[in-house]
């Protein structure tokens, strides 16, 4: 079986900066995954590569041992770290969008989930606030029955209540053969509920590891690693 | 997926589109009910001259909101073009499992049928407006008679060769339609992908240079193949002004024009495929959404 | 509430840990059904990978068992809970000593305030009721 997400010699340049050089890693099915780095290190260009927003420069990516496109969208879900529903829409409409696009999607759960998050189904996006907006997108990402989930920033924009019930969520959604790729910031709230780590910094990747192993070797959170590794 | 990508496509045109159209269809009813208002009393009391001037008044009003309204179509087809490839809508569409083809295909259909629908009730607004403003007149019954004339002799003579020109006609305006729409989209996505912050100012400057390039391919085309085209044309000198030969001429003429005709058609849908495959190449190739 | 984890070591350990003190203070009582690795999961919001490590340690000492189709169960047998308690009160113990003698104190001295201690926890006692 192939893995889930895989690049090889990955290279992505914006004009003259590179965004990733040559970067190679290999994710299996199955895991939590954070992808940790500090800010402009090249987090967001790998999960749009994943996801076939870009193109790479030079090198290949592959999900489930394909490469970007309508086959492998269709295994993908991602979360981007902005709102990208069309505001005219309501929660409803959004759902069925996803209903009618992505014969992967759960339409029950996600009705299930705006309930408990107490989203009101009729309003229209530009009438809900950011944080909620954010747990529209979520519910909606989460809600799909893919291979594997890129989620941006997740729980960037909401308050600690809603970030717990993020994480849950992603806990309580994830099934034993996808992969979920987190990145953010925020690595001390969602580190335990991850089962491996990625530093990445100036395009390539610094370190890809298991956190229980990280704690056994070094005795240290992934949290304090981070901070040490790129210590300013 | 096509046919559910129209749907929204045309849901989120609609939106918009439909109360613009309503809003179209009520002006010119009321504006055409003053009109006729004031027309009537114009005719029966002496201060009509103020009637007449609001009247004018009324007219020019709705000329100006036609002519708005037709802007608006335009502007609302780009604008969600734009919206919904371009800006954050594009993380979403760009991340369905869909062709990029069938993406523009989507766009490119339900801007065309919206064009359509939009000339459509503007021009029976228009018409209603000048037959039942005139209509009161006698000039009107008079010019009525005359296009119902003019209409039965064309049934009359409505043969193979008229189904032709229709189809010619239809082709071509279908053609030219889609390419109007094709070119502003394939600016809207090379100036979205060459440029990050000024991505309308700058799909505006690759529509005139789209037009530049265009022309410039027209002119070559016309000169290698152009003289052939008119050669059939120039023999007609004779026959185009006998009346008695009226139908015959009209004949010899449509049948002149065929190679132009079909010239036309098969270059403008030539540019149309351009169009579109370089607006495929982009999004897929080039595109960088920030 | 999640639960609260320290960083210095693995989390499936402080999971099992966990758990253990629920099942030695009597929360999971002896042959009672466990929650699910994804409620579990949930209910210390942790990754379940985490969760079926943790449960999967607390079966091979033979605190947990299986049950095909039904899920997992605190054990029948009171000696590995037993064994659980003592281990676990050894632990406890040894470190409570540890820190005593990080202040100063000596094992004797411990053991006298402790003493100590358990006269004025009687007497509290005893003045509540």
């Amino acid at each position: 079986m192939s893995a889930t997400l895989e690049c090889r010699d990955l290279k992505k340049s914006y004009g003259p900066n590179m965004a990733l050089s040559g970067l190679n890693i290999e994710l299996p099915a199955g895991k939590i995954i954070g992808l940790l780095g500090p800010n402009g290190s090249g987090k967001t260009t790998l999960i749009k590569l994943a996801c076939g927003l870009l193109t790479p420069t030079e090198g290949e990516i592959k999900v489930c041992g394909q490469q970007p496109g309508t086959e492998s969208k269709a295994l993908v879900s991602y979360l981007p770290e902005r709102t990208y529903l069309p505001q005219w829409m309501t929660v409803t409409d959004c759902m069925d969008y996803f209903q009618d696009f992505y014969p992967d999607f759960d339409y029950q759960r996600a009705v299930s989930m705006l309930e408990s998050l107490h989203v009101p189904a009729k309003a229209r996006m530009k009438t809900l606030s950011k944080g909620t907006k954010e747990k529209v997108q979520l519910v909606l990402v989460m809600s799909r029955r893919a291979k594997l989930y890129l989620l941006d920033e997740p729980i960037g924009g909401v308050d600690p209540a809603a970030r717990d019930y993020i994480l849950n969520t992603i806990i309580s959604n994830y099934c034993e053969d996808s992969t979920i790729l987190i990145s953010t910031h925020l690595i001390a709230d969602i580190e335990k509920v991850l089962d491996e780590f990625i530093f990445i910094q100036n395009g390539q990747i610094v370190s890809y590891a298991s956190t229980d192993a990280l704690r056994e070797d070094k005795g240290k959170s992934v949290d304090e690693y981070f901070r040490e590794v790129f210590r300013c | 997926m096509l046919s559910k990508l129209i749907k929204y496509d045309f849901k989120a045109l609609s939106r918009v589109l439909l109360p613009t159209m309503a809003a179209v269809a009520g002006a010119s009813l009321i504006a055409t009910l003053s009109f006729l208002f004031t027309e009537k009393s114009y005719s029966s009391a002496n201060n009509g001259g103020l009637a007449t001037m609001l009247g004018g008044l009324l007219a020019v009003v709705m000329v100006l909101a036609i002519i708005a309204a037709c802007f608006l179509v335009f502007f609302i087809i780009c604008a969600h073009f734009y919206r919904n490839l371009m800006t954050d809508e594009g993380y979403l569409t760009f991340t369905l499992p869909v062709k990029t083809s069938e993406i523009l295909w989507s766009k490119l259909i339900t801007a065309m049928l919206w064009t359509i629908i939009s000339v459509v009730v503007i021009g029976l607004c228009v018409l209603m407006f000048v037959g039942l403003s005139t209509a009161a007149s006698g000039d009107g019954r008079q010019l009525f008679a005359q296009i119902s004339d003019a209409l039965r002799q064309m049934f009359a003579l409505f043969n193979t060769q008229s189904a032709l020109i229709v189809f010619e006609a239809v082709l071509c305006v279908l053609v030219m339609l889609a390419f109007s729409i094709l070119h502003i989209y394939l600016a809207l996505v090379i100036g979205g992908v060459v440029s990050h912050r000024h991505k309308i100012l700058a799909g505006i400057g690759f529509y005139f240079v789209i037009s530049i390039v265009v022309s410039i391919l027209t002119a070559i085309a016309q000169y290698y193949f152009g003289s052939s085209l008119i050669g059939g044309i120039n023999g007609m000198g004779s026959v185009i002004f006998n009346p008695q030969n009226e139908i015959e001429a009209a004949n010899q003429l449509v049948s002149a024009a065929q190679p132009y005709y079909w010239f036309s058609i098969g270059f403008t849908a030539a540019l149309d495929v351009g169009c579109f495959y370089l607006s495929k190449y982009f999004l897929e190739k080039k595109l960088n959404l920030e | 509430m999640a639960w609260q984890f320290s960083s210095e070591r693995p989390i499936y350990v402080q999971v099992s840990d966990q758990i253990v003190s629920n099942i030695l203070t009597g929360v999971y009582k002896k042959g009672e059904k466990l929650p699910s690795v994804r409620e579990f999961a949930s209910l210390a919001a942790v990754n379940p990978n985490t969760v079926q490590r943790a449960l999967s340690e607390l079966e091979s000492v033979g605190l947990i068992e299986t049950q095909r189709n039904t899920g997992k169960f605190v054990t029948q047998q009171g000696e590995a809970i037993e064994m659980a308690r003592e281990k676990r009160g050894e632990v406890l113990a040894s470190e409570f000593l540890k820190s005593m003698a990080a202040l100063g104190y000596s094992p004797e001295q411990t053991i006298s305030l402790l003493q100590r201690a358990q006269i004025r926890e009687v007497k509290s006692d005893e003045c509540n009721a």
